[in-house]
């Protein structure tokens, strides 16, 4: 199999990562009825962001904000989270390229961040708008947050494997 | 740092942002109808995410069977208990259902709407968010549904109104959602009220009616049905019952929480109301 063919299976399986947790935030969680949907998208961008890069980091980035953006009913948190997924992708993927520091650490760490980037964000507006109280950061954002850190933990090696495709990581 | 934003980077940045003006353009400029984009990504998602909803429902059941039997034995125990008290009611039906047409006559409830038209739709997916109750259809635009319409069960419980519509998927923002608001009265007592989604009682299922007249008396039970005022809702649908009553928060009026007859989460087929006729 030559390098091309090999880059595209690469890119092919992480794209099928995106709609992996695009599928266990809406239909699992969401059937699941817990009250709490984790932020997942935000943590498959990050592990993919980590192996992969900058550049590539940031096309996965803008692809998995547009499926997650798209794939449901539009809003303007939505649109926020294509800018937000593609900012996580390229920064992440700068991060490691400047400090070198390519492993599940930086992926907990980076994931954290997005997801406070996404549903930290959406949950502030939440308070504000008086739409949820104050002690939903105790009761929805950190429960769901500790859950999407603990899916980082399925998708690192889901990715690194990925990434190991063809012999070499991106 | 402009040497880590090469160009690749910077052009990935300029599709973000302006996939991100168009998608808030779409929002502003179209409301309740969806995108092109979001159309097409929605055509290749919604089968994938209405069999994975599949799966994860018949795993749930089976986990069900396995851990809960003994549950189910006390739950079944129970119900012979309520199945005989039933039995109990349907022999009062008789007298029941006098003083009801009697009530009826007095009250001068009307119904005011008639001729329902249907379309039936399975439920595919949930909204991603903790902070909304916000359920994806399985049928759109194509089958005639617009924004707007009224999603039932097939026992006439409420379940909201369809706020985005694409060519083969639609959204429906359910009663319990924050953004809900229907008008609805008590019936029997006839108070009138609104019916709203609130964000603590979301996560329970329930919701809140709002407005209630400070000196009604509401007992637990009572059900809460839509006036139809906005002719939005079809008047005389069943919103849920009364299972807790208090003053609201400035001591002015009073409130009822109210559980709907089924648990909207466990929803799997919808009614959609295309069209009623309304006879004033």
């Amino acid at each position: 199999m030559s390098n091309k063919m090999f880059t595209r299976l690469k890119m092919a399986l992480y794209v099928l990562i995106l709609i992996l947790a695009e599928l266990i935030q809406t239909s699992v969680f969401g059937s699941l009825r817990l009250g709490i949907i984790p932020c997942v998208m935000p943590v498959a961008v990050s592990c993919i962001s980590v192996r992969e890069g900058a550049e590539n980091g940031g096309i996965f980035g803008l692809a998995g904000g547009c499926l997650w953006a798209w794939s449901t009913h539009l809003s303007y948190y939505g649109a926020w989270c294509i800018v937000a997924m593609t900012a996580v992708g390229v920064l992440a993927g700068l991060v490691v390229e400047r400090f070198l520091l390519q492993g599940i650490k930086t992926a907990l760490t980076i994931s954290a961040g997005a997801v406070i980037l996404t549903d930290g964000l959406y949950t502030l507006f939440s308070l504000f708008s008086r739409i949820a109280p104050f002690y939903s950061i105790f009761t929805t954002f950190l429960p769901g947050a500790v859950i999407s850190m603990i899916l980082c933990l399925l998708f690192y090696p889901l990715t690194l494997a990925v990434s190991r495709i063809g012999g070499s990581h991106g | 740092m402009k040497n880590f934003f090469t160009t690749k980077i910077r052009v990935v940045l300029v599709v973000a942002a302006l996939a991100a003006i168009i998608t808030m353009g779409f929002i502003a400029l179209r409301p309740g109808k969806a995108s092109p984009m979001n159309d097409a990504v929605s055509m290749i998602m919604t089968p994938v995410k209405s069999a994975t909803s599949l799966l994860v429902r018949q795993a749930e059941k089976i986990y069900d069977y396995i851990f809960s039997y003994e549950m189910l034995e006390a739950e079944n125990e129970q119900l012979r208990v309520v199945m005989s008290q039933q039995n109990q009611d349907i022999r009062n039906s008789q007298t029941f259902k006098e003083e009801n047409e009697q009530l009826r006559n007095l009250l001068s409830i009307q119904n005011k709407h008639t001729d329902y038209s249907f379309e039936i739709a399975n439920v595919v997916s949930w909204d991603s968010s903790s902070y909304g109750s916000v359920m994806t259809i399985s049928k759109g635009s194509a089958a005639g549904l617009e924004p707007g319409m009224c999603a039932i069960t097939a026992d006439g419980q409420v379940l909201g109104l369809v706020t985005e519509t694409g060519s083969s998927w639609a959204s429906v923002t359910t009663i319990l959602d924050t953004t809900s608001e229907i008008g609805a009265y008590i019936f029997g007592s006839g108070y009138s009220c609104i019916a709203q989604g609130n964000f603590e009682l979301m996560r329970q299922g329930t919701l809140r009616a709002s407005y209630i007249s400070s000196s009604a008396t509401i007992r637990n039970g009572d059900q809460l049905l839509t006036s139809g005022d906005g002719d939005i809702y079809p008047a005389g649908l069943v919103i849920g019952s009364v299972t807790d009553v208090g003053d609201d928060e400035i001591n002015v009026a009073k409130y009822a929480v109210i559980t709907p007859t089924v648990d909207i989460g466990s929803v799997e087929q919808v009614f959609i109301i295309k069209s009623f006729d309304v006879n004033d």
